[in-house]
């Protein structure tokens, strides 16, 4: 049978199908009507609704907007960003931030999807590590404030246990440090869930046949299990790449970027100079620097996964 | 290999996606009850009101949704005057910049609170602002506004804000730590010192201080407008520089009081938790608006009772007494649906019979000096001001261009949680100061 | 390896766990408790009197909660499930049919979703402006769609690559055109994928602040959260047992969401047998 290899192989490679052995759907114009009246709505919204207002941003970039008045400024805004100190401890915050991001809610996600299945503690685990995930950012603010404050929350715990209290938020690089700790409260739920829809596209056939075959344990889910996840693994990978580069929310609500912009990320940096100091050009320059990171590093670990399958 | 298992497998989601459903369809239902359920409710709500026309109401933007209490009494007394009441839309994020870009399309609201000074300024270089001459002038003949605020709502000698309130900003003061050590108000700068050694020996934390957002101001202005007014007026108007020596000396006092451990922790929310603590007596002053005498109350914290008010003295010798004034702006939008009815009632805003339950909400002075405040801290302080002659100083937010403030702001905050390197602190700021000032004069 | 060790390390460990997530969430509903006016100025961690009812009333009425709820749920429910389905429809479209660059198209969908969200504020807001769809229900709803569908396609996309090929091409061999391969077919195979989309956009747009901060600002048309922060704002008159009393009710709809959908996520596969 032809199917034989299919979930294992389009799993590991979950590629844009590579061509059925009888092109069903061939290129005739009803086909590209078909496939346009399929592609085609959610291309609108977001081309009208997204990328139309990022060519906007490109083109600002080169200007001196205020608001009220614009000026041509050809390369000024870059060269003014690249040689501002602030914008290298920006650059450098937020790779700390994907990097911290990358290694403790998704590795913290994928552990919590395994050990949780199958009891009663884990569902009620299960449970906990998602309920931050709904929790609405004003709240996360708060509480975290509560937490991390000098007077707050864990000071208190350290108190009790005869420790001396730490300034948690008040210099670098130890707030940010927290704060990505902090994060990972309210960002591992959500790739508990992704990571959870993953392990249940994994056929219990395959499992069994494996454990006949001997395999067991970490062995098991290394080779067996987890090559099958690949699609969600490449979800939430991409997700938390895309969004750790763009770390905003938590750092606003807790430092404001402070003391003076030393936690800011390029997200906050764009933000405080486009609507605090109403420096649109040099935050729409700004923006375009993070948007290049971003797509590079998405591309980067995307396009592999991307890449046509060899017929 | 595992796929060689495959013939089964392959065929194995399929069935597992088919019988999965048992629950989920459940909640493909309860989704699916929820939707029109949902859409059904939010179509009684009505629509927006900003960008049409009414006879009876006036859309009113403003950056504070505490206060919703108070405009609505106040609109009510003021729609007995005039026929109109307010509709209020509260913006508490991103106000400012939201204020800038709607003004600028027939999506604005009739009447818009603002700030006075430099960012009215900002605002009126748009060319979108009515001008409120008339408005003011008739004020000022009916003896309901005190004229020298004229030249912080001026831009160009034109009149285009309208006070909203007339708050200070000064020390509140714990009624329960100073009774307990037999402290009273301080009469000069040594005074403070005595005060803060005395409660600091006895476990009590003398001084609040926030190193978050606009909140570095608070002490900033008030050791530099208490050290030199001539120079914080130069300073703040560029014709003085931020690494002069003044601006160093303030600093290095500033560094002095923070070695001295006088402070809560900078990261203390200050508007939230410093009311409980006063009224507890853990803590001695706290440096803010007068504005926040309501927050106070709301959180059973009472003014006279639990807090006081007073102006710092002066630190230098010989130097005059000064106080920092804010007063929040109502500004007309030129292209807002009611325009020419705006124009009509605002000048009944100032009215006697508008601004006492507005003050009496706000528990803070009236911008119309007949109108008594309740608020016994406050009056102590407007005593404190009209016994030493205090001069009002404009707040450093509204002093020089919004950039500048921003900038200088954060600088001060580093400063804050690094004290000893005042002198790099006040370099950056000299430098983010000379930044500012070219893009407000290229603007 | 030794199974009751591995027993005990992984109760240990969903313990510490549990623990660990609950006691921020502890802490939010014991302080949301806690009468405004006992509240220290310090966290508290045990209930005292109960103030519950009282913050949240006056939660409720100081944030004029009662309507940007009921926009709330009209927003994210209808802005995920048209997310959701345009998503899944181009999913289809680019993994199923035969489409030409479909890297392409999958490039241009997913990077909406790469650049920081508060970039578009300015253009949008302006456009808003202009197209008189400032502050209405209707302007935030296609910017809610526009947002949800680059991750919701991402996630529908990677889902449709796994399923197996061969019932497409069977359904194709049958007869049936695209649209009724779709519907018969990919639809019902995508369900687990769709539920998780759906879940997320509709947090999402729930919890979403900047948007309906910006683009709108009468009560009328204002989603929760934006009510919410008024409790939270610069001046706020209210102190924090408020604004989390606030904060508790905006978070009843996606909890329970999440906890009705509990059921779904839990698979039957165990790795430990």
């Amino acid at each position: 049978m032809t199917v034989s290899a299919s979930p294992a192989r389009t799993a590991a490679h979950p590629t844009p199908a590579g061509p059925p052995p009888a092109a069903p759907h061939g290129r005739s114009l009803k086909d590209r009507l078909a496939a346009s009246a399929f592609i085609g709505p959610a291309t609108v919204f977001v081309g009208l609704v997204l990328l139309l207002p990022m060519v906007w941003t490109i083109a600002t970039s080169f200007t001196r907007y205020n608001g009220v008045t614009m000026h041509w400024a050809g390369l000024d805004n870059y060269t003014r960003l690249l040689t501002d100190p602030g914008f290298g401890q920006s650059l450098l915050n937020t790779l700390l931030w994907s990097v911290g991001s990358l290694v403790l809610p998704v590795a913290l996600g994928l552990l919590i999807a395994v050990v949780t299945q199958g009891s009663r503690l884990g569902t009620i685990a299960r449970i906990a590590v998602i309920i931050p995930y709904a929790l609405s950012g004003t709240a996360t603010g708060v509480v975290y404030n509560f937490m991390l404050r000098s007077d707050g929350a864990v000071n208190q715990v350290l108190g009790t246990l005869g420790l001396d209290p730490v300034d948690w938020l008040l210099h670098w690089p130890m707030n940010t440090v927290t704060m990505i700790v902090a994060s990972t409260w309210q960002a591992t739920g959500i790739n508990v869930v992704l990571f959870m829809v993953g392990l249940q596209t994994v056929p219990s056939s395959t499992i069994e046949a494996a454990r006949l075959d001997g395999a067991s344990g970490g062995k098991l889910f290394w080779r067996v299990v987890f090559p099958q996840m690949a699609s969600s693994t490449i979800v939430v990978v991409g997700m938390a790449l895309a969004n750790s580069l763009k770390t905003f929310d938590l750092v606003w609500l807790l430092t404001s970027g402070g003391p003076g912009t030393a936690s800011e990320t390029l997200a906050l940096t764009m933000y405080r100079q486009t609507f605090l100091l109403s420096r649109y050009g040099l935050g729409a320059a700004t923006a375009v620097v993070l948007a290049i990171i971003v797509v590079a590093a998405s591309w980067l670990y995307l396009r592999r996964s991307l890449r046509p399958e060899p017929a | 290999m595992v796929s060689s298992t495959s013939p089964a497998s392959s065929r194995r989601p399929a069935s597992r996606w088919g019988d999965g459903p048992t629950l989920s369809r459940r909640s493909v239902l309860a989704a699916a009850a929820l939707t029109p359920l949902a859409a059904a409710l939010a179509a009684c709500g009505g629509t927006s009101t900003l960008g049409e026309s009414s006879s009876t109401r006036l859309a009113m933007m403003n950056d504070n949704a505490g206060w919703l209490a108070g405009y609505q009494s106040a609109g009510e007394a003021l729609q007995k005057v005039t026929g109109y009441d307010f509709d209020v839309n509260s913006i508490a994020n991103n106000y400012n910049q939201i204020v800038k870009m709607s003004i600028q399309t027939r999506k604005i609201a009739d009447v818009v609170k603002w700030q006075s000074g430099y960012p009215l300024t900002e605002l009126v270089r748009g060319g979108r602002l009515a001008e409120l001459d008339d408005v003011w002038d008739q004020a000022v003949a009916q003896d309901r506004v005190d004229e020298s605020l004229r030249p912080f709502v001026s831009v160009d000698s034109h009149v285009y804000g309208l006070p909203l309130y007339k708050s200070h900003f000064a020390f509140y003061y714990s009624k329960a730590a100073f009774e307990r050590f037999g402290l009273h108000p301080p009469e000069s700068y040594d005074d403070l010192i005595e005060i803060a050694k005395t409660l600091k020996g006895n476990g009590v934390t003398p001084f609040s201080a926030q190193y978050t957002a606009w909140q570095p101001m608070c002490w900033f202005e008030e050791l530099l407008t208490k050290t030199d007014p001539e120079f914080y007026l130069a300073l703040t108007s560029g014709q003085a520089a931020y690494t002069d020596p003044t601006l160093l000396d303030v600093l290095r006092r500033w560094s002095e009081l923070m070695a001295n451990d006088w402070f809560t922790a900078l990261d203390l929310d200050v508007a939230s938790a410093c009311g409980p603590m006063l009224r507890d007596g853990t803590l001695g002053m706290v440096p803010y608006g007068t504005w926040n005498s309501g927050s106070f109350v709301a959180n059973g914290v009472e003014p006279g009772e639990h807090f006081g008010l007073f102006n710092l003295p002066p630190i230098t010798r010989g130097v005059e007494h000064t106080v920092i004034v804010e007063s929040g702006v109502f500004t007309l939008p030129r292209q807002s649906p009611n325009h020419a009815a705006a124009m009509d009632v605002i000048g009944e805003w100032l009215a006697p019979s508008v601004q006492q339950p507005w003050s009496d909400y706000l528990q803070d002075s009236s911008a119309n000096p007949n109108v008594p405040v309740r608020n016994p801290a406050v009056v102590e302080l407007q005593e404190q001001l009209a016994r030493t002659e205090a001069t009002p100083l404009q707040r450093f937010y509204e002093s020089s261009p919004p950039q500048l403030v921003q900038t200088v702001l954060s600088d001060v905050s580093a400063f804050m949680l690094a004290p000893s390197r005042y002198r790099e602190a006040a370099e950056q700021m000299a430098r983010h100061a000379d930044e500012a000032w070219t893009d407000w004069n290229l603007a | 390896m030794n199974t009751k060790l591995w027993t005990g390390l992984r109760s240990i460990f969903l313990v510490l766990i549990t623990v660990l997530w609950l006691v921020p969430v502890w802490l939010m509903v014991v302080n949301a408790i806690t009468p405004s006016a006992q509240y220290s100025g310090t966290p508290t961690w045990w209930p005292g009197d109960l103030g519950l009812l009282t913050n949240l009333t006056e939660a409720w009425d100081t944030g004029q909660m009662g309507p940007g709820f009921l926009n709330s749920l009209y927003y994210s429910s209808i802005c995920a499930a048209v997310a959701v389905l345009l998503a899944a429809l181009a999913g289809f479209g680019t993994v199923v049919l035969k489409v030409r660059h479909k890297t392409l198209w999958f490039w241009l969908i997913y990077c909406g979703t790469l650049v920081p969200l508060q970039i578009f504020l300015a253009p949008m807001f302006t456009a808003a402006a202009r197209s008189n769809l400032y502050d209405t229900r209707l302007g935030l709803m296609i910017v809610y769609v526009a947002i949800a569908i680059p991750f919701a396609y991402f996630l529908m996309r990677n889902f449709i690559t796994t399923l197996p090929r061969e019932v497409f091409e069977a359904s194709s061999i049958d007869g049936a055109g695209p649209l009724m391969t779709f519907l018969r077919i990919c639809l019902p195979m995508c369900r687990p994928a769709m539920f998780a989309a759906f879940i997320f956009q509709f947090t999402w747009a729930w919890n979403d602040l900047l948007f309906g901060m910006t683009l709108t600002a009468s009560p009328q048309v204002r989603p929760i959260m934006a009510s919410l922060i008024n409790l939270n704002g610069n001046y706020s008159a209210v102190g924090p047992p408020t604004v989390l009393a606030g904060a508790l009710i905006a978070s009843v709809p996606t909890v329970a969401i999440f906890f009705v959908f509990q059921r779904f996520f839990v698979s039957s596969l165990t790795l430990s047998k």
